[in-house]
């Protein structure tokens, strides 16, 4: 029967969802809409700006591509998941203390990028971060600060060359 | 964009999911970053998808000494490009696999979805909305928007791991209610924009295979596309060299460019060029001309086809002398 709803079992930032969802549900859908994670954004809705980016098993997807029903017993994680009210992650700190945020929107899918890049290698170079965020497109900040942000919490904020700039700026 | 609806069937076996494609309006999905877009685009509305991810033996990457190489054409790019012994022994394919939509289709898609990418062009990728009105050649009409007055479909085939795999001389199996064949991946492709690709319903690519490269043999991919990331190539070149010894004549040599036309081409006259000869700069500069001959760029895509024939040379320079320095030291 088309579109019929089947059953979908997901655990999105460690709780276990069940869910039923039709097949043309695809994963940022079912986040924004069924779990109200409105952290994942829609933009280009076609692959190729990063702005649905969320964490499936670890690795970065868009999920804006990804269908929900293929989704099925895998471990998601949302920005949403990282940091709580009181304390916040990380990276979410260095982006907020760097001035890596304009607009925002970008925000939740390059910060999930990171986790992903620094979660499988916690000293990357200037140019591995540029390579890990070029999935990502950011229409405000030129990309400096995000990078400045990025390497900031690995420790290596003079690997960017930037770091002494930000430091004598205080 | 919503995706219009669909039953959603998931086969366990090869068999019944060559049956269910054989129906009218059903495609095949495994990672769906080409055929999602298109149907968020109403380019494709079909009411049936058939998931071939859960169907055993499609997911793997092996390696005999004696045989070569043999991926299951539901791997991952991701996979084959950080593999270690496809690194290691068949590097252009990881240098193509990483690239495609970089940095993040490859965690998504797959090397049999690359090989049938559908052909490409930006009057045809385009949603409903914005198309004009008079359909061209690919979408049934007659009529192109590329070559005013052209009498056919110019949409390029521009996937990267096809060059590659052509260059190393990847041989395809493709199952089917009547069985299974194998056949060279460069015959898989018709030259046609309207559907670049022979395969017929009900027939799905399950495994590619790649004999080992004999000693002295060295490959190269070069993509040259607007942004470091994301795009598709402007063009794509391949280069696989074998040598009679360390620093010997050329024996062998497999040229195959990308985006260039309706399929992928190979320069089979740069290669003459290039056999049995003794490889120095005269020579690769030689080569990338005959090459550049025996392509026909059109303006498409906002590249004028002067910039697009200076890339086709350089790309093909650059890849010839990479792949001979790796074949010198392999």
């Amino acid at each position: 029967m088309v579109n019929q709803k089947k059953q979908l079992t997901i655990r999105v930032n460690g709780r276990l969802h069940s869910l039923t969802v039709e097949p043309n549900r695809t994963l940022l859908e079912v986040l924004r809409e069924d779990l109200s994670l409105t952290g994942a954004k829609e933009a280009c809705d076609t692959g190729g700006c990063g702005a649905c980016t969320v964490l499936v098993s670890g690795k970065p997807v868009y999920s804006c591509l990804v269908l929900a029903l293929d989704c099925q017993g895998e471990d998601i994680i949302t920005i949403e998941g990282l940091g709580t009210d009181d304390k916040l992650h990380p990276l979410q700190e260095a982006f907020v203390s760097h001035g890596a945020i304009q607009c925002g929107f970008c925000t939740p899918g390059m910060i999930l990028t990171a986790k992903a890049l620094l979660d499988e290698n916690p000293n990357p170079t200037e140019k591995k971060v540029r390579a890990a965020i070029a999935g990502n497109i950011c229409r405000c900040t030129g990309y400096t600060k995000i990078v400045e942000a990025i390497l900031a919490t690995t420790g290596n904020e003079e690997e960017s060359g930037y770091g002494g700039e930000h430091k004598e700026a205080q | 964009m919503r995706l219009p609806s669909f039953e959603y069937l998931e086969p366990k076996t090869l068999a019944e999911a060559c049956s269910l494609l054989k129906q009218k309006d059903t495609k095949l999905i495994a990672g769906g970053t080409e055929l999602l877009v298109k149907m968020k685009q109403k380019l494709l509305t079909p009411k049936t998808l058939v998931n071939i991810k859960k169907i055993a033996n499609l997911n793997y990457i092996s390696y005999k000494h004696d045989e070569g190489l043999e991926i299951g054409a539901a791997s991952t790019l991701h996979s084959i490009a950080n593999s270690p012994v496809v690194r290691e022994r068949f590097s252009i394919l990881a240098q193509a696999a990483v690239g495609v939509g970089k940095p993040r289709i490859p965690y998504m898609a797959t090397i049999g979805g690359n090989i049938c990418l559908d052909s490409r062009c930006f009057y045809h990728n385009q949603s409903h909305l914005w198309k004009p009105r008079l359909a061209c050649y690919k979408d049934g009409g007659d009529v192109c928007y590329v070559v005013k007055g052209g009498n056919r479909c110019h949409a390029l085939f521009m996937a990267d791991t096809v060059p590659a795999m052509i260059a190393l001389g990847a041989k395809v199996q493709i199952s089917g209610l009547d069985g299974e064949k194998q056949s060279a991946l460069e015959e898989l492709y018709t030259g046609k924009g309207e559907k670049p690709n022979s395969l017929k319903p009900g027939q799905i690519l399950t495994k590619i295979q790649v004999t080992s490269p004999p000693p002295h043999t060295g490959g190269f991919y070069l993509k040259y596309s607007l942004r470091e990331a994301i795009d598709f190539a402007i063009v794509g070149v391949g280069v696989v060299i074998t040598l009679k010894s360390e620093d010997g004549a050329c024996s062998d040599a497999r040229i195959v460019l990308g985006s260039v036309g309706m399929s992928p081409v190979r320069a089979v006259k740069a290669e003459e060029a290039l056999r049995g000869g003794e490889i120095d700069d005269k020579l690769v500069e030689i080569a990338a001309q005959v090459a550049l001959k025996e392509v026909h760029p059109v303006t498409h895509m906002g590249i004028p086809a002067s910039y697009k024939r200076k890339i086709v040379q350089t790309l093909t320079k650059q890849a010839i002398r990479q792949a001979w320095q790796k074949a010198k030291s392999a």
